[in-house]
């Protein structure tokens, strides 16, 4: 196994005024530094070898809070910004990047500029639109592509039977060239699912101009976790800011232990609250316990808190807990998540209100 | 004369925390609803506290109304129809009826259950509390099972003498035969037969036809 460590160590400032929708659209990589957390592994196969990677990210509020409009439908404009180093063992170097990226709802640009493994400097650009559930993106990566062959010459040849001079020498000679790769993709997002088409066109002034298409699929199988698969072939160059991407047809599996929730497929994981307990504690309060995954939210609405929604807090990574005093009686209780529908938590008997739906009915003793 | 000394103590040190209980009530609604809402609710709870109904259930639904943003008309119907409901369930179960029974089959009653389901539910459990086996009915009646059907499934598990964790199990196997696609009606007799099998005592066939031979509910 050849092992391909990838590190990447992203300094991200944001200062987006986007809603959490708004993290759902645009490409992924430039929402990395948000919806994926400060760490990913990757682990997978392509077409040479097994390889894994951590990519790990600190995001810095540099003093701009992210704020969010959450007014549908409402056009906001966003300004985000990532410095990027990584590592992968496959090419044995480091690259930096910096990434600029205004963003609106349903379309996006992006300027960055990326030094380091083969390209001693490359520039990149590109736009995006969504439409509904399929985003198309183009964009152009130029830069100075770092290439250097081993040339031999000899500058002196002795013509001697009994006498053999080997003059040859061997240098290095620099065949850094400019490249320019013109790509462009279709992206389609389906619940967990998003397949993409990418293509383009890569000139060098050193090489014959080289088409190159790829497929590639997500599938979000957690707020944590989603399996990538690329089929097809792309440079290095094409990929330059997008760090998850490899250049030939590969399987692998992406965790990323501390992804927020505004991560990449928030659209296609609707949290499903799974199991309620409320369980007496021994100050006389009860403690209320529901357990669902991929919510950032959770509220609950009862008799006892005079219907006020009052937020549950999350202990562990799916237990949401709120402990309050509950006179004994029969109570009615609601749950709402991601500022959802009220609902009945999971397995309470269920009874018809006038004003919100049904809800659960809770009995303290 | 002890007797009277004590029911005097008792009335001394119970009547403050009922004023100051429904003090607290009514101002946790003159706080949360419109002064033009709120009197008359008011009126709604005292005269339901008046005849000894339970008001917390009224002020919650006031409440719940108010954080729902209904409309005062529909607030003010809400209360005084939970507060017929109230009455009704104590003229089916009885004035010794717990303020958590009155709750449960006003519930049941405001989801369609009549009233002689209720007394019923409290001959086949003359002593023993029918918050459970209320909760069940409204729970049946709230995921779709006819009405009917719910109250003899409820029925008869209670005069087979099933307790309150039985009918409860009852309830949850009902609601997974009705996640699996099972009609409501169905489930629920399921559920019962199931239940009827497990209790010690109880003819295995018997179950779902006796509260119809026997006139129930």
């Amino acid at each position: 196994m050849a092992g391909a460590i990838g590190l990447n160590l992203a300094l991200a400032g944001w200062a987006s005024t986007a809603c959490a929708e708004d993290f759902a659209a645009g490409p992924e990589w430039l929402r990395a530094p948000i919806a994926r957390g400060p760490v990913a592994a990757t682990f997978g196969v392509d077409e040479r070898h097994a390889w894994w990677g951590v990519d790990g990210t600190v995001p810095l509020g540099l003093g701009l809070p992210r704020t969010r409009a959450n007014v549908a439908g409402q056009r906001v404009l966003g300004l985000g910004m990532s410095i990027t180093g990584s590592a992968r063992s496959d090419v044995q170097d480091l690259r930096y990047t910096a990434l600029i990226d205004r963003r609106s709802r349903i379309d996006g640009t992006w300027l960055g500029i990326s030094t380091g493994q083969n390209a001693k400097l490359q520039l990149g650009t590109g736009l995006w639109r969504a439409f509904d559930r399929v985003e198309v993106e183009a964009g152009l990566v130029s830069g100075l592509v770092v290439a250097s062959n081993r040339e031999a010459s000899q500058w002196k040849v002795v013509a001697d039977s009994l006498h053999s001079h080997d003059t040859t020498t061997v240098s290095i000679v620099d065949r850094s060239a400019l490249s320019t790769t013109a790509q462009s993709a279709v992206r389609w997002h389906f619940g967990r699912m998003e397949f993409a088409a990418t293509g383009g066109l890569t000139v060098g002034a050193r090489t014959a101009p080289q088409r190159w298409a790829q497929a590639s699929m997500h599938y979000q199988a957690s707020r944590r976790m989603r399996v990538l698969a690329a089929f097809g072939q792309r440079p290095a160059a094409s990929f330059i800011f997008e760090p998850s991407a490899r250049p030939q047809t590969m399987l692998g599996i992406q965790v990323a232990p501390w992804a927020s929730h505004e991560g990449g497929a928030s659209d296609g994981i609707a949290p499903v609250a799974r199991q309620w307990r409320a369980l007496s504690l021994a100050d006389g309060r009860t403690r209320l316990v529901l357990r669902c995954r991929d919510a950032s939210r959770v509220e609950l609405a009862a008799d006892f808190t005079d219907w006020a929604p009052i937020a549950l807090t999350e202990t562990e990574y799916g237990w949401w807990v709120a402990s309050l005093t509950i006179a004994p009686g029969l109570h009615q209780v609601q749950v709402r998540l991601d500022g959802g529908a009220w609902q009945v938590p999971p397995g309470l008997p269920r009874t018809k209100r006038e004003f919100a739906g049904d809800a659960g009915v809770l009995v303290v003793n | 004369m002890r007797r009277l000394v004590a029911l005097a103590l008792a009335s001394l040190l119970l009547a403050p925390g009922r004023a100051s209980a429904d003090e607290s009530e009514e101002a946790r609604l003159r706080a949360r609803l419109k002064p033009e809402l709120a009197t008359p609710v008011i009126e709604v709870v005292r005269a339901a506290a008046a005849e000894s109904l339970p008001t917390a259930p009224l002020v919650a639904r006031a409440l719940e109304g108010a954080s729902r943003q209904a409309g005062d008309a529909a607030i003010l119907e809400a209360v005084r129809r939970y507060a017929a409901g109230l009455a009704a369930a104590r003229r089916a179960l009885g004035p010794t009826a717990r303020p958590a029974e009155l709750d449960a089959g006003a519930g049941a009653l405001m989801a369609g259950v009549p009233e002689d389901s209720l007394a019923s539910l409290k001959r086949a459990r003359p002593a023993g509390s029918l918050v459970i086996p209320l909760v069940v009915l409204s729970d049946f009646v709230a995921r779709g099972v006819p009405v009917a059907d719910a109250s003899n499934a409820v029925l008869a598990a209670t005069r087979a003498g099933a307790p309150d964790p039985a009918l409860l199990r009852m309830r949850e196997r009902t609601h997974e035969r009705i996640l699996r696609g099972e009609a409501p009606s169905g489930a629920s007799r399921e559920g019962l037969r199931e239940l009827l099998m497990k209790t010690p005592g109880t003819p295995k066939e018997r179950g779902s036809r006796e509260p119809r031979a026997k006139g129930g509910p």
